[in-house]
């Protein structure tokens, strides 16, 4: 059985041969298919190999350790699902907002959401009935890793529609009218 | 975090203590008041590092806030408004006040617009109060009282001495006024012109039986002239009696029953605009009357009271306190870390300054209207030469 370190040096080797075949010249590439077509046969054996050694690799991936040894080269991140939410009400650790998921592949919901993931200090410009946010859940890549994370992006004004605005003067206005008397 | 050292002394019975707290450059001032008998009143509400500073002050006396039977909201400026409904939701049996301005469709409708669809803290604040009110069983208390010039706010008798509160503003015909000004514009933008909002500030007049005690808490309210005829306006008030101190002084039938103020905390943080010659002249005794008053300051250096003002102020009387001194501001050095060096790119220079918070507590006995004592807590300072001079640098 081969150990790991014979397995990463076959990896690699291989990986820079890929790598030297992928991103030649695409005008060489072209008239290296047409003059050579024993080159596109070993590329394929290549890439084969390749995905073979690497699903081995990660059959032997030992438990990660965090935080890395590695410093960090890149991170990239990709959403995989976003909620538009709007807030209803504010309680003292948590505040209830209706979601509607952006693609429409879920059905808008309730749900009540602690305060704490939001930084203290966006409090007092965020936490209003009807301010608007996105809640993004996406895979965060680092060096390879992947970990999932969730964020709730404030927008910076509430956008709640004319009509809405409408609804919820005139129902206010229905309600409070026993104020608006003065009978002492 | 806020830590004054504040002596826990409870007022007697038959005492009214009136403490003026400031919150600094913060800019925020409230009155707390004990109307004898364990019954404590509120005016306006400021914050400080996140605390409710009539509500720390309480807590920090021992003060149940279910005490407070009356919180007074004098106008809605930031100002005066800040952790309004914090309070108004701590002190259970509290009515609140607001001035008549406040009761007409318009305001309402204002105030649940801009709640909803504005960036406008002074509607959140005054929505959240209106909610808090609304969720209240009591009948009585779940109804703002609303006050306008020569209304009686509450009374009561100790000793068979009776001690009546009273507002001596706004007038109904600021009422029409700010209802026409609003057409024209969101509550936001009328809070941030200080000239209209202040105008329907409520003043509150606290008067003991036989003039024994006379009280002035005078809000933001303003005189209605230019700051060039400042000193000067004599004769304006009875062509402009509708409004500001003209109304007072000409119409109200309250003011005219009383005469000397033994105890004024200034209009509009003492400034050029709140001063009244005509009150100032007639009413201030210079050896009997104990003025304070509170600094403002905004980011547009607005600095209130002007410079030439705490002269003025001090001409008048022998006592003027004030809630806090400028603070000096400090400038923050640049420094070699890549942080600071990207701000530098961005920023030219950045100051700080500590906000302080300042207590001035005065102490009255109703039976013989004499100060039993007066004390000054945190920044508190009384206005002399000295201070006068520190603060034109």
């Amino acid at each position: 059985m081969k150990t790991k370190d014979t397995f990463n040096s076959e990896y690699y080797t291989l990986r820079r041969r890929l790598f030297e075949s992928l991103y030649i010249d695409d005008t060489q590439e072209q008239q290296n298919l047409e003059t050579d077509t024993e080159d596109a046969i070993e590329r394929d054996k290549t890439l084969s190999l390749i995905k073979r050694l690497s699903d081995v690799e990660n059959e032997q991936k030992e438990t990660r350790v965090f935080p890395s040894k590695y410093a960090i080269s890149s991170i990239h991140t990709s959403s995989i699902r976003v909620w538009k939410g709007s807030i209803l009400s504010i309680d003292a650790d948590s505040f209830s907002a209706r979601l509607v998921e952006a693609t429409g592949s879920y059905k808008p919901r309730v749900v009540s959401i602690k305060k704490t993931v939001v930084n203290r200090l966006d409090w007092a410009d965020f936490f209003h009935i009807g301010h608007e946010f996105d809640w993004v859940f996406k895979d965060v890549w680092r060096n390879g890793g992947r970990t999932t994370d969730n964020e709730i992006r404030f927008s910076p004004t509430p956008r709640f529609l004319d009509y809405e605005v409408e609804k919820y003067v005139n129902d206010k206005m229905k309600r409070f009218s026993y104020m608006m008397t003065n009978d002492d | 975090m806020i830590d004054i050292d504040i002596k826990n002394s409870r007022p007697n019975a038959d005492e009214i203590e009136i403490t003026t707290i400031g919150a600094g450059t913060s800019a925020g001032e409230s009155i707390v008041v004990h109307l004898t008998n364990d019954r404590w009143m509120v005016v306006d509400s400021c914050m400080l590092d996140g605390e409710v500073l009539p509500l720390y002050y309480l807590r920090k006396r021992e003060i149940d806030p279910l005490k407070v039977v009356y919180i007074v909201c004098t106008h809605w400026h930031k100002d005066h408004i800040q952790g309004l409904s914090k309070l108004l939701s701590e002190c259970k049996n509290a009515r609140l006040a607001l001035p008549s301005v406040f009761n007409q469709n318009s305001v309402f409708k204002a105030v649940f617009t801009e709640e909803r669809s504005k960036y406008s803290p002074i509607a959140k604040e005054l929505g959240t109060c209106l909610d808090i009110l609304d969720s209240r069983t009591d009948e009585v208390l779940r109804r703002p009282k609303y006050l306008n010039a020569d209304k009686e706010v509450c009374s009561y008798t100790i000793n068979g001495i009776g001690v009546v509160v009273n507002s001596l503003s706004p007038s109904d015909v600021m009422k029409e006024k700010y209802d026409k000004m609003l057409a024209n514009s969101t509550l936001q933008q009328m809070a941030d012109n200080d000239m209209d909002t202040n105008m329907c500030s409520v003043v509150i007049n606290i008067f003991v039986d036989d003039e024994r005690l006379n009280i002035m808490l005078g809000a933001d309210l303003e005189c209605n002239r230019s700051d060039e005829k400042a000193l000067g306006c004599s004769g304006c008030c009875k062509a402009n009696s509708a409004i500001g101190w003209c109304n007072i002084i000409i119409d109200s039938e309250k003011y005219k029953n009383h005469h000397i103020y033994h105890y004024l905390k200034t209009s509009h943080h003492s400034s050029i605009n709140g001063y009244c010659p005509s009150m100032m002249d007639n009413r201030i005794k210079k050896d009997k009357t104990i003025i304070t008053t509170t600094l403002f300051e905004n980011n547009a250096d607005v600095r209130l009271p002007q410079d030439d003002m705490l002269s003025q102020y001090l001409s008048k009387c022998d006592y003027y306190y004030i809630t806090s001194d400028r603070p000096k501001p400090k400038r923050i050095k640049d420094g070699k870390s890549d942080i600071e060096n990207q701000r530098h790119k961005t920023v030219e220079s950045i100051k700080v300054d500590t906000p302080q918070c300042g207590i001035i507590t005065t102490r009255y006995d109703v039976t013989s209207g004499k100060m039993i004592s007066h004390e000054l807590f945190g920044s508190a300072r009384s206005v002399d030469s000295e201070l006068i001079s520190a603060y034109r640098i």
